[in-house]
C-alpha cells in the first residue's frame, strides 16, 4: 500500500472528478428534461439519493483515510462534515446555504407605521433568529391547520411578542406600531414577481 | 506527490496573527447572540449542556479571550490558550446556532484541527505512538498542515451538499439563487450589512442582467460550484494552493457583490492559511 504516493491522489483526483461529473451530468439532465429553474416544481432531492451520496462520500472518505494518511485529516473532516454535519453539531456542518435553489422564496420584513424598513437589532433582535423563530413556528402550525396564511399570522403573534417584550420603555421606537410584512418573492419566468401580505401589527403596549 | 507542506518561522507568525485577526471578528459577530440568553432550538452540545451561563459572564470570558489570543499571536503556552479558545468558540457558535440560523464560523475548524493537532503530537511523544504519515516534521507544520485540510474539506463539503441536496441539478437550478439574492435585499440583515441604496441598486442590475440570461447566470454559478469541488486539489502542492486560494477569494468576492454575503472571517483565513503571501518571497 502506497501511503504519500500515487494512490492517495488518484482517490483525490478520482473524488474531485466524480463530483464535477455527477454536477455537469445532472445539469445536462436536467436541462434535457425541460426541469428549468424557472418552471421546476422540485427543489431539494429525494431524501434517498442524498442518504446514498452520503454513505458514497463516508466510504470513499474511508478509503481516503487508509491510502493516503498524509491527507487523512481531510477526508476525515469531510466524513464527519457529512456524518454530523446534518444536525449542525459544531464544528461539523454539510454547509447547505444556497444548495438548493429555489424559483420561490420568503422574506420578512419589518415596518414602522410610515413604511420605513425597521432592523430588529435596534430592539436587541437578530433578525436570522426572528426569521428562524418564525420558520419553526409556521411550520408546526401548517402542519397542524394545513392553512397556509393562518399559520403565518400565528407565527407572526410569536415574533410580535417577542418585539413586545424587547420595546424599550423610552424613545421613538417606544411607541411606534411595527408592522410585520412577509413579502412571496416568485419567478415567473421573466423577472421577480413581489407579493407582501401584512400579517400583523405590533401595537405599544 | 502529496506531502505535508513546510512554513517558515515568519510564515506560522504571521499565520497566528491571522488567525487572532479572524477569531476577533468572529467573536465581535457572536456577540449579539451571547447576550440574547434564550436560545431557542438547541443544536450540537447544546442538547446536553447548558450554556445560558455564556451570557451572563460573556465580559470576563472575552476578556480571558484577549489574553488566550495574545499569548497563541506570541507562541506563548499555546496549548492552554488554544484549548480556552477553542472551547469558548465552541460554546458561543452552539448558542449562535441554537438562537438563530446556523452559523459556520470557520475559525472553529481551524481551532479545533489546530487543537486536535497539538493534542495528538503531544499524545504521540508521551506514548511512543508512531502517527507515519499523518503528521508533519514538527508540531508547528503539523498545526498549519491539518487546518488547511480542514479548510479544504470545508469547501469540498459545501460543494458535494449542493450536488447531492440538489439531486445533481444545482447548476440548472441555479438561477434560483437570484431569488434568493433579491429576498436578501429585503431583510433587515442585508441592511445591516450595508444596504445602502447604491448597493441595492447595483444588486439588482446584476439579478436583472442575468435573469435575462439565464444561461449565462447557469455558467457563472457553475464556476463556483467548481471552485468549490476542485479546491482539494490545492494538496497537491503550494502553487496548487495558491490557486486554490485566489479562486476562492474571487468566489467570495463576487458573493460579497450579488448576494451580499462578504465572509470576511472566510476570505482572511483563505488568504492567511491557503494563499499564504510570504511563502512567495522566502
Amino acid at each position: 500500500m502506497s501511503t504519500a504516493g500515487g494512490d492517495g491522489l488518484t482517490v483525490l483526483v478520482a473524488a474531485v472528478a466524480a463530483a464535477s461529473v455527477c454536477a455537469m451530468v445532472g445539469w445536462r439532465l436536467a436541462a434535457a428534461h425541460a426541469d428549468d429553474a424557472v418552471a421546476g416544481t422540485r427543489t431539494i432531492a429525494r431524501p434517498e439519493f442524498s442518504r446514498v451520496g452520503v454513505m458514497i462520500v463516508v466510504a470513499t472518505s474511508a478509503v481516503g483515510i487508509v491510502v493516503s494518511p498524509v491527507i487523512g485529516v481531510f477526508w476525515l473532516w469531510v466524513a464527519l462534515n457529512h456524518l454530523l454535519g446534518t444536525g449542525e453539531n459544531a464544528p461539523f456542518s454539510r454547509y447547505p446555504m444556497f444548495a438548493a435553489p429555489s424559483e420561490r422564496t420568503w422574506a420578512l420584513r419589518y415596518e414602522t407605521s410610515e413604511g420605513a424598513p425597521l432592523n430588529l437589532v435596534h430592539l436587541g433582535i437578530q433578525p436570522a433568529a426572528a426569521r428562524k423563530r418564525f420558520s419553526k413556528v409556521l411550520l408546526s402550525a401548517h402542519t397542524e391547520t394545513g392553512d397556509r396564511n393562518a399559520a403565518r399570522r400565528q407565527a407572526a403573534e410569536v415574533i410580535g411578542d417577542w418585539i413586545t417584550t424587547r420595546r424599550p420603555g423610552s424613545g421613538p421606537l417606544a411607541s411606534e406600531p411595527i408592522s410585520i410584512v412577509l413579502i412571496d418573492f416568485v419567478f415567473d419566468g421573466q423577472t421577480i414577481v413581489t407579493e407582501r401580505h401584512l400579517l400583523t401589527v405590533v401595537a405599544p403596549a | 506527490m502529496l506531502s505535508p507542506f513546510e512554513y517558515s518561522a515568519q510564515e506560522l507568525e504571521i499565520m497566528r496573527a491571522g488567525f487572532a485577526i479572524a477569531f476577533l471578528f468572529t467573536l465581535d459577530d457572536l456577540k449579539f447572540f451571547a447576550s440574547q440568553g434564550d436560545y431557542y432550538r438547541p443544536v450540537g452540545i447544546a442538547r446536553w449542556l447548558d450554556l445560558s451561563w455564556l451570557s451572563r459572564h460573556r465580559r470576563l470570558l472575552d476578556r480571558i479571550s484577549l489574553v488566550a489570543l495574545m499569548a497563541y499571536v506570541l507562541d506563548l503556552q499555546t496549548p492552554w490558550a488554544l484549548l480556552f479558545l477553542t472551547l469558548y468558540l465552541l460554546c458561543q457558535v452552539t448558542v449562535r446556532g441554537s438562537t438563530a440560523g446556523v452559523s459556520h464560523e470557520p475559525v472553529l475548524v481551524v481551532a479545533v484541527a489546530q487543537m486536535a493537532a497539538i493534542g495528538i503530537w503531544d499524545a504521540s511523544t508521551q506514548w511512543s505512538w508512531d502517527l507515519g504519515h499523518w503528521v508533519a516534521t514538527s508540531q508547528a507544520d503539523t498545526m498549519v498542515w491539518w487546518t488547511v485540510q480542514a479548510l479544504v474539506a470545508l469547501y469540498f463539503t459545501s460543494g458535494l451538499s449542493k450536488v447531492l441536496l440538489s439531486g445533481g441539478r444545482w447548476i440548472q437550478r441555479s438561477p434560483g439563487l437570484l431569488v434568493a439574492a433579491a429576498a436578501r435585499l429585503e431583510t433587515s440583515g442585508a441592511m445591516a450589512v450595508g444596504g445602502s441604496q447604491r448597493k441595492r441598486a447595483r444588486v439588482e442590475g446584476y439579478i436583472g442582467l442575468l435573469l435575462a440570461r439565464p444561461q449565462t447566470a447557469r455558467v457563472l454559478f457553475a464556476g463556483g460550484l467548481f471552485v468549490e469541488l476542485w479546491s482539494p486539489l490545492g494538496l497537491v502542492g503550494e502553487n496548487a494552493m495558491l490557486a486554490v486560494g485566489v479562486a476562492l477569494l474571487g468566489l467570495h468576492w463576487a458573493n460579497g457583490r450579488l448576494l451580499l454575503l462578504p465572509c470576511a472571517v472566510y476570505q482572511i483565513l483563505v488568504f492567511v492559511y491557503l494563499v499564504n503571501l510570504p511563502r512567495l518571497w522566502n
